[in-house]
């Protein structure tokens, strides 16, 4: 594999892309693992130079992206070894990783991934607390109280069974 | 933990990766999730399939004005749907409703009313006596009710309606004519099957699919039969006088039929054979037509 997470300066070689994080650091990516994201495919096609700059994606996510990619281009690998990677690749990430990485994969449109991360997220949710997805969305609660209590009121069969709750 | 550069673009997910993650829930899970913020208490409803199991539930008010709803699915409702305030689905493409109660019986109607762009409609086992269907733009229309029980009835109201499934229901007509109809599967009471093929003038598949229960012939043969009918199947095929006479006139009026397909159900030798060689014997109107028994 052509692939390498090494940093410093690199110069492409025939078939291999570097891509730049917004941290600056630079990837030495197969192409073949490159065009498994739509976007990159689509950048490849349109320039000549072989240095593609994600000025919005940080060092830590992209290698995941990455890591992802070249597993994925691997034609040694079975479709049974991918699908077991795919669970370990998500498994035991925390919430704020996953939400950076459902974030990279929409926008590189690496649909696949993106499918899988979100799909985390939402086993993670499933039975938490209402304060803990505000907490991790970073949401802010623009309810009054009233409002809060109204809403309780009229979408009481959400609640029903105690659905959000805490770990 | 070490603040990232792009934190502060993170602290609002875009809406639509929200609704990825969302349509991964169980609808009452992420509708829950209204209760989160002002902008959450919309976004669950951008999930465009929802699937709701009622029991004992009122909807929620803003799930009638939902804007990007595509297939609504509603399960086992005791309440179910509201009959006053506003109902406007402007994207809901597919409906299916199974064991609804309304609150009363301009309810249904109402919610019809409300779907511009409805093609496909389910109603399985649902508690009015009478149901009026019109919408000029569904295309696909299932009605099935309770077994053997024909006090239920529909109005059917439907100009584009090209495939109609009618199961243990009577048919209680139509103010137009079916001209787009080309497909009718049928488990209904003869007299029913007769008044539907009159209105159906291009109909060319015909499926019944219970046992019928008795058969009178019409006075007039249905345009259908002359121009258009092309396939007849049989589901079940008890070998009892009325059924072999159906068959009969089947068979004698369809002018361009191409098959018909019968599945007997006893699997006595003797009986099947007599079966086969009695409807065999039958005149048939169209010569190109071919007979399967299974």
């Amino acid at each position: 594999m052509v692939t390498t997470d090494e940093k410093g300066p690199l110069t492409a070689k025939k078939k291999s892309v570097i891509i730049r994080s917004c941290d600056g650091d630079e990837f030495l990516v197969s192409e073949s693992a490159a065009v498994l994201s739509t976007s990159l495919k689509k950048i490849l096609e349109e320039k000549e130079d072989r240095l593609i700059h994600l000025s919005d994606i940080d060092n830590k996510t992209l290698a995941m992206v990455i890591a992802y990619l070249s597993t994925h281009a691997d034609d040694g690998l079975s479709d049974d070894l991918k699908r077991s990677f795919d669970q370990e690749f998500v498994s035991g990430k925390e919430f704020d990783v996953l939400k950076y990485l459902v974030l990279a994969t929409d926008t590189l449109q690496v649909t696949c991934l993106c499918y899988t991360v979100a799909k985390k997220m939402a086993d993670i949710m499933k039975n938490k607390l209402v304060e803990w997805v505000r907490r991790e969305f970073d949401i802010q609660n623009d309810y009054t109280p009233e409002a809060e209590a109204e809403i309780r009121r009229l979408d009481a069969w959400a609640w029903d069974d105690r659905q959000l709750e805490d770990d | 933990m070490e603040k990232r550069s792009s934190m502060d673009r993170l602290s609002a997910l875009p809406d639509d990766i929200i609704c990825h993650i969302l349509s991964f829930l169980p609808t009452k899970i992420s509708a829950a999730t209204s209760i989160l913020s002002r902008r959450w208490g919309f976004l669950w409803i951008c999930v465009k399939k929802l699937d709701l199991w009622l029991e004992h539930a009122t909807l929620p008010r803003c799930l009638f004005t939902c804007k990007t709803l595509v297939d609504l699915t509603l399960y086992d409702g005791c309440v179910g749907m509201p009959s006053s305030g506003p109902v406007f689905l402007p994207s809901l493409k597919k409906l299916h409703v199974c064991r609804v109660k309304y609150q009363d019986v301009e309810a249904f109607p109402q919610l019809l009313s409300g779907c511009p762009v409805l093609e496909e409609l389910i109603i399985r086992y649902n508690y009015l006596d009478c149901f009026n269907i019109s919408s000029p733009t569904i295309k696909r229309l299932t009605v099935q009710c309770e077994r053997n029980n024909f006090d239920s009835s529909v109005k059917i109201n439907a100009p584009e309606l090209r495939h109609l499934q009618l199961r243990d229901i009577a048919f209680a007509g139509s103010i137009v004519k079916f001209d787009n109809l080309t497909k009718l599967e049928l488990g209904v009471e003869f007299c029913f099957l007769m008044k539907l093929l009159e209105i159906a003038d291009n109909l060319e598949v015909l499926i019944l699919i219970v046992k019928p229960h008795n058969w009178m012939e019409p006075k007039q043969v249905p345009t259908c039969l002359l121009l258009h009918l092309r396939t007849i199947k049989i589901d079940q095929f008890w070998f009892e006088g009325h059924e072999f006479n159906m068959v009969r006139y089947l068979l004698k009026n369809a002018q361009v039929l191409e098959r018909m397909g019968i599945h007997l159900m006893y699997s006595d030798l003797k009986a099947k054979s007599y079966a086969v060689k009695r409807i065999s014997s039958f005149k048939r109107r169209s010569e190109a037509c071919e007979l399967a028994f299974h």
